[in-house]
């Protein structure tokens, strides 16, 4: 089922074009986007998100048009939002911040609110912090309370841009489980740098360059990509930037085939930095 | 997968708009009054109010005056928390998360005007203490509403004021900036004039109440409807970003208010001091009508309206002179009236010789004392006939000496034997008898009085009196009560009472 229709949609800020026309569908499970800084990842999340009007282009969230101002209000009642720098209010409690997002999400019903508040707390893993304030708790913690907010009111569309930062191993795979949990019922959107998060968690992996969509897919097609472009080899490629020694003393190569060089499985990773190319590994275009 | 998303969201109502702001008024109420800050201005206030009232005995009108200024104390601690309260979707980097929720930022202001009723609770709660902490006391005077008004439409206006700056300039800098111009405002407002109308005072919050003296300032309705048509613009300047008609109707309707209450509140009183008092203006406020007269042991005590349980705080300090006096020697005994001697001049002609006393009585220690040792030393005067005040000197500023003079010695004898400390006041040189000044000869003969079983006294100053109440000197007529080499006025010393 699609739950999200994006169509021609364009957004520049001054003479930078940060979107320009992308064109995706977007169903039920976890999606996720990948792209160098500048791609237009978040610029798509925060328009997708309703923080952000797009210059041209049409967007169909939920059965919603957010271009409409009621709509807007009807579709941000069924959004999760986890902004790339989410805020919190330092002096409050995490059960008193969560709270009073409840309350701005409509949850009226004091009951319901506080119940629902700690289900976000467990989910994250932070009910034996309700009580701690916010400015006493550690990075990670701190995300997984933005995370938690994001989750108040069971959303049909969760936005998360760059959810895993700050997070440690650790948590990130409580990360992992929660959010795939959270994918099979509902559309989940994912902007991130871990290629590790996307192979792990999504289904369908969006790669953004130039603020388009350049590639539209699953992990392991994206890894497709690399396919016979990664080498073992015993000694360092010449001409090539895109290698590094392993564990075990061999180069791992992405690109042309160095001497003495096996093939090797490519990661998503591989795929992605063979579709960017160049770019994707710093050098000049 | 379709049908889970389509069950999930049926499963979730909508709650209506009123529901939803009034759970998010709630919710900021109950933020607001979790803060340290609020509830520790609160009691600032209220120290404050009970601190600038506490050496005086209270009255309706004092307490008028120091609650409602103490309130603008909580006005503006209550603005920078309204301030605080909206503009924290602009802090802590929070703009973004919660601009894309559904309570959008109309809804939070609006529910954040949620503080105007609370702020006028807490008014009325901090005057509630403050009313509390001057128990067992009771409040003399009449109780006007109007005048402690300000004191619940203060605070309101200052948490209002904090929401309409915190919409249009989150800032956090905005929030005390206003708070600084709010307070230079208020003190300079009174001083704000155009050709003499004092329109400044009656723009300022806060009227220093004085209800007893013609010309005095004295909020009325008027004055409250002026405060709630500022609240009410003050409002709209909040909402107006969101509700542009409703609040421009507001607005005009508010101004179109205070338009009419301002000059409605002149017209009732002018506020100035400096009005020529003609006798139509005293017997409106200090005349038979007005006044509570009681006769208590031959002396007649006249008050205010309210002030009646003063009148035994009068009698501890007036009756043991009145009781040292023989018997029906002094004609007359002197009346005590009070009235507002700010206002009022001594009276220069009075028929019967009056005492006026104040709207001030200290409320204990020290202050009681002075109050009492003030009013036994006008009785005093009154009563022995010491040089009265005169039309070029109505509050015997310029002094004369009543030096070797029999009515010094005794007045000082009356006033010490009425206190319980006199011999302290004696020696301390304490007792004033206006205009006439006394020596150390005639303290020490008052001294040697003091030491006198009081009904011998009595009885040679009623042998005497004629030369008690004039300017005679004493001579020999208390050498039987051991004052004996008491010189007269010497022609060294100038100006000699007459």
């Amino acid at each position: 089922m699609t739950t999200v229709r994006i169509a021609g949609l364009g957004k520049h800020f001054g003479s930078t074009v940060a979107l320009d026309g992308v064109d995706l569908e977007i169903g039920t499970g976890l999606t996720g986007f990948l792209g160098p800084n500048g791609a237009g990842k978040t610029t798509l999340l925060r328009c997708l998100a309703t923080a952000l009007a797009p210059d041209r282009g049409r967007l169909d969230i939920l059965g919603h048009d957010p271009a409409l101002a009621t709509q807007r209000t009807a579709l941000r009642r069924r959004l999760g939002y986890l902004p790339q720098n989410p805020g919190l209010y330092p002096n409050f409690t995490a059960f008193a911040l969560l709270d009073y997002v409840a309350v701005l999400k409509e949850l009226t019903d004091r009951r319901e609110r506080h119940r629902e508040v700690r289900r976000v707390l467990e989910e994250v893993q932070l009910s034996d912090r309700a009580g701690t304030k916010i400015r006493k708790l550690s990075g990670g913690m701190r995300q997984r309370v933005a995370l938690a907010q994001a989750l108040l009111g069971n959303p049909d569309l969760l936005i998360l841009d760059e959810p895993t930062v700050g997070l440690d191993p650790e948590q990130r795979m409580s990360f992992r489980a929660l959010i795939s949990r959270l994918g099979e019922s509902r559309t989940v959107l994912l902007s991130t740098h871990q290629t590790e998060d996307v192979g792990a968690l999504c289904e369908r992996v969006v790669v953004m360059r130039g603020g388009r969509a350049v590639f539209d897919g699953t992990p392991l097609a994206l890894a497709g990509l690399a396919v016979d472009r990664v080498w073992l080899s015993a000694q360092p490629p010449s001409g090539s930037r895109a290698y590094w020694r392993t564990a075990d003393g061999r180069y791992r190569t992405l690109g042309e085939r160095p001497d003495g060089g096996e093939a090797t499985v490519p990661s998503i990773e591989d795929g992605y930095l063979t579709l960017l190319g160049p770019v994707a590994v710093g050098a000049p275009r | 997968m379709s049908v889970t998303v389509a069950a999930r969201t049926a499963e979730r109502s909508v709650p209506a708009p009123r529901v939803a702001t009034l759970t998010l008024a709630i919710t900021e109420t109950r933020i607001l009054v979790r803060s340290v800050t609020l509830w520790a201005s609160a009691l600032v206030t209220v120290a404050l109010g009970t601190v600038w009232g506490w050496t005086r005995m209270p009255t309706w009108d004092t307490i008028g005056d120091n609650a409602g200024m103490a309130a603008v104390v909580l006005a503006g601690v209550l603005l920078v928390l309204g301030h605080l309260a909206v503009s924290r979707d602009h802090r802590n980097g929070v703009v973004e998360a919660t601009m894309v929720l559904p309570a959008e930022r109309a809804r939070r202001t609006i529910a954040l005007l949620v503080f105007i009723p609370v702020a006028g609770l807490l008014g009325a709660l901090v005057l509630g203490a403050q009313l509390a902490l001057l128990l067992p006391d009771v409040p003399a005077g009449t109780f006007d509403g109007w005048n402690l008004a300000p004191v619940v439409l203060i605070p309101p206006i200052g948490a209002a004021l904090g929401v309409a700056v915190g919409r249009w300039l989150p800032a956090i800098a905005a929030g005390p900036l206003t708070v600084v111009t709010s307070a230079v405002a208020v003190i300079v407002l009174p001083g704000v004039g155009t050709g003499g109308s004092d329109v400044g005072r009656w723009l300022s919050p806060v009227l220093l109440r004085q209800n007893w003296a013609p010309g005095a300032p004295e909020p009325t309705g008027w004055h409250a409807a002026y405060l709630l048509a500022l609240l009410a613009v003050v409002v709209a300047v909040a909402v107006a970003r969101y509700r542009m008609v409703v609040s421009t109707v507001v607005a005009v309707v508010a101004v179109a208010l205070g338009a009419v209450a301002v000059p409605q509140q002149m017209r009732h009183r002018t506020g100035s001091s400096s009005l020529p008092i003609t006798e139509a203006m005293m017997d409106d406020y200090v005349g038979p009508a007005v006044l509570r007269c009681e006769e208590h042991e031959a002396v007649r005590y006249c008050a205010l309206p309210g002030y009646q349980r003063w009148i035994p705080l009068w009698r501890d300090a007036v009756e043991p002179v009145a009781r040292a006096v023989p018997a029906g020697v002094a004609g007359v005994l002197p009346v005590v009236r009070q009235r507002d001697t700010a206002y009022f001049a001594p009276s220069a002609t009075a028929q019967t010789p009056t005492v006026d006393t104040d709207l001030v009585w200290g409320r204990h220690g020290t202050w009681a004392a002075q109050s009492r040792l003030d009013l036994v030393q006008r009785y005093v005067r009154a009563l022995t006939a010491l040089p009265k005040p005169t039309a070029d000197d109505p509050y015997g500023e310029q002094s004369c000496s009543g030096a070797g003079q029999l009515r010094t010695v005794v007045a000082l004898w009356l006033i010490a034997q009425a206190v319980p400390d006199g011999r302290t006041v004696l020696d301390g040189n304490q007792a004033r008898l206006g205009r006439l000044t006394a020596g150390p000869a005639e303290i020490a003969a008052a001294v040697t009085l003091l030491d006198q079983p009081r009904e011998r006294v009595t009885a040679i100053l009623a042998a005497h009196w004629d030369a008690v109440i004039s300017a005679a000197p004493v001579g020999d007529t208390l050498e039987p009560l051991g004052v004996r080499g008491l010189a007269a006025v010497g022609a060294e010393q100038a100006t000699p009472c007459r």
